[in-house]
């Protein structure tokens, strides 16, 4: 079982983080039908953020990380307020007869390359590592398990579960599922539709950024992770359904074993290609996602 | 009124004109440019910086005793963020609009390359730690005739292979695995490889790639652990190292490691802790010596710079100075003019003796090298 049974607890563990980024893609897309392509620089920023302050700077890391958040929030906010609402079609008075949807293409990039720039000039010697908070590891059936990767699977498993309650049980919950449902007719029943986006967006700013603070100790503070964070994360999200948080955690787990395992068995120079091959299957066979049923509900 | 201000507007543009080509005259005269490009931020910055600071030292010398026939040296710099396509804008900017004399850098290899393909268009002598691998200076392979334009002073990636190969026949080593850079830096080296084990004696049991962002890299530990080497090198720079370490650590791997002179930095150090400690590389002989000139030149960088020079200060301090000695050779800083000295050039560097001819255009040989092992922040003799 040895080095298969490593590769399987990475295959989780890795899993796991895509399945949190892909949780933010699917809450944005839910209420706006936006792809932000500058998710995975979030995740990376704030790692980056964290690393900077804790490393370079001394702050203990639970207030770098915090700090952290903050400011990806924060650029979440702005992105969304600035920059994606005023060009989404029905939202405002003016681009509601606007024949152009997708604006926020080159929008969310143009952040994910500004973003990218930032934190270039933020790293001139490259790279910051960043040691875990949490050493040591248990022995499972003769696998050696960090108990740092034990509590990643925690916090992705808790942070789903959490959104799930939130939404099935919450006022803020049900608002949100008519917006995904229908963006028009919740207006018209006087759902604040804008403030449900900003919410989303800032709050999946948020996770992003909980997801880059856990893992910086692995993927270390840089400015360049981000884009290949938020393939795997969005690869992730299409596989289990985009918009739809209940198949995150699958996604994850299906687009880090083939990463992994293809790198592993197949070939390793192609490995960053094996889950776009996934997605773009899934996408021609099953465009729904491995959970939908094709419902109409969508988050 | 049309005719008159039609005629203005001739009369005008040919003043221009007169005036752009007469500063071009009295431009010939001024300052002696010079472009760099360097990977100022990213992921290379270490190199980079080295890069840049080991020219400026050697410029800034020179200045203070009349500079470049009797002109001030001035460098034009250009940050290509290690990205190749950045690189070669900027190299075309420096070339054509700044009309630089010659240009140093790029230090990352595909960026040194895409400027490299270029240099046709640039028609300026392009040198210094430019990439380290064969194709930045002979497109064809080393039978082949070098790039004409292209001058390199840095340990290349066979250099430093075959030394590890050496070193590693002398400890019995036959399996070899390598991890490597999964791009034009670190594909060549996998024949690199080959070739000096099919002299040295060995084979490869493992060849596993990884890409230069990669978020980790269990599956290549995995793979390379699965092959049972009796060593494994890992060509890339410092992050995806630094995660190949710790994933081999993981996995519970106790093979010796080599690697690229790229892991003798402070920034890897950094990344991989105490994982880094019993890793084998290269350095320059000349890092470790004492004479009056490599110690004025230590002293000289530590004073202006504020950290100890490294292989790639050596390099580029070395590039700079046998460049300027061409030029002063040449009576003339005109790119065609030197670029024909530059292929005389028998130079006493700080590196050792680098000879260009019009058919080697690569300055570090075997000779100048020596296998290093990093113990607790430094690298020692092995």
């Amino acid at each position: 079982m040895g080095t298969l049974g490593d590769l399987i607890v990475q295959v989780v563990v890795i899993g796991c983080v895509y399945a949190m980024i892909a949780v933010a893609f699917d809450l944005v897309f839910a209420s706006s039908r936006v792809v932000n392509f500058a998710q995975g620089d979030f995740v990376a920023g704030a790692g980056l953020i964290a690393a900077i302050l804790a490393v370079t700077h001394g702050v203990p890391f639970g207030i770098a990380a915090l700090a952290a958040g903050v400011l990806i929030a924060l650029v979440g906010m702005v992105t969304v307020s600035a920059l994606i609402l005023p060009v989404l079609p029905g939202i405002t008075q003016r681009s509601v007869s606007d024949l152009n949807e997708m604006r926020w293409v080159l929008t969310t990039i143009g952040v994910s390359v500004t973003l990218e720039a930032i934190g270039g000039m933020l790293t001139p010697q490259g790279a910051i590592g960043v040691k875990p908070l949490i050493n040591g590891g248990v022995n499972v059936a003769g696998i050696h398990v960090p108990l740092y990767d034990i509590a990643i699977v925690v916090v992705a498993v808790a942070m789903i579960a959490g959104l799930h309650m939130l939404l099935r049980h919450t006022i803020v919950g049900q608002m949100l599922r008519a917006v995904a449902a229908d963006r028009y007719g919740s207006a018209a029943v006087g759902i604040p539709v804008r403030r449900v986006i900003v919410a989303t967006f800032v709050g999946a700013a948020a996770l992003s950024a909980l997801a880059g603070v856990l893992i910086v100790p692995f993927t270390q503070g840089s400015a360049s992770g981000g884009f290949a964070l938020g393939l795997a994360g969005f690869a992730a999200a299409t596989v289990g359904g985009l918009g739809d948080m209940r198949g995150a955690l699958a996604g994850g787990m299906v687009v880090a074993a083939a990463e992994l395992m293809g790198a592993r068995f197949v070939n390793s120079q192609m490995e960053s290609v094996f889950p776009l091959l996934v997605m773009m299957l899934i996408l021609v066979f099953r465009p729904q996602g491995i959970f939908q049923s094709g419902a109409v509900e969508r988050v | 009124m049309k005719r008159a201000r039609f005629n203005a507007l001739v009369a005008g543009g040919a003043i221009a004109a007169a005036a752009s080509s007469a500063s071009r005259v009295l431009a010939a005269e001024g300052p002696v440019r010079i472009g760099v490009i360097g990977s100022l931020t990213g992921g290379a910055s270490t190199y980079g910086v080295a890069e840049q600071d080991g020219i400026q030292l050697a410029a800034d010398e020179l200045n203070a005793k009349g500079g470049l026939l009797g002109r001030k040296i001035e460098l034009v710099v250009r940050d290509d963020q290690a990205d190749p396509s950045v690189a070669t804008t900027a190299a075309l900017e420096l070339a054509q609009s700044q009309k630089v004399v010659a240009i140093f850098g790029p230090i990352v290899n595909t960026a040194a390359l895409a400027v490299a393909r270029m240099s046709d268009q640039l028609k300026v002598p392009i040198l210094g730690t430019l990439g380290a691998t064969t194709p930045v200076v002979y497109p064809q392979g080393t039978a082949g005739p070098p790039n004409p334009w292209v001058f390199r002073v840095l340990v290349s990636s066979p250099v430093q292979v075959a030394a590890l190969v050496a070193y590693g026949a002398s400890k019995g080593y036959k399996k070899w695995a390598i991890v490597y850079e999964n791009d034009a830096y670190g594909i060549p080296t996998v024949n690199d490889l080959q070739a000096a084990l099919s002299r040295a004696g060995g084979a490869i049991v493992a060849r596993e790639a990884i890409a230069i962002d990669a978020t980790d890299a269990t599956a290549q530990a995995l793979a390379v652990k699965a092959a049972n080497p009796d060593v494994i090198l890992i060509w890339t720079i410092q992050s995806p190292a630094s995660k190949i370490v710790q994933a081999l650590a993981r996995a519970g791997a106790k093979t010796p490691i080599f690697s690229a002179n790229a892991q003798v930095s402070p920034q890897f150090f950094q990344l991989a802790g105490s994982l880094a400690n019993g890793i084998v590389s290269t350095a320059l002989r000349s890092q470790y010596q004492s004479n009056a000139r490599v110690d004025a030149f230590r002293n000289a960088y530590r004073s202006r710079f504020k950290i100890d020079p490294t292989l790639w200060s050596f390099c580029s301090y070395d590039a700079a100075r046998l460049y300027f000695e061409a030029v002063d050779k040449a009576r003339t800083d005109d790119p065609s003019a030197v670029r024909a000295q530059l292929e005389k050039t028998v130079y006493a560097g700080l590196t050792g003796r680098i000879v260009f001819t019009p058919k080697v255009h690569d300055g570090i040989t075997a000779a100048d090298v020596m296998i290093v092992r990093i113990e607790n922040g430094k690298a020692v003799p092995a």
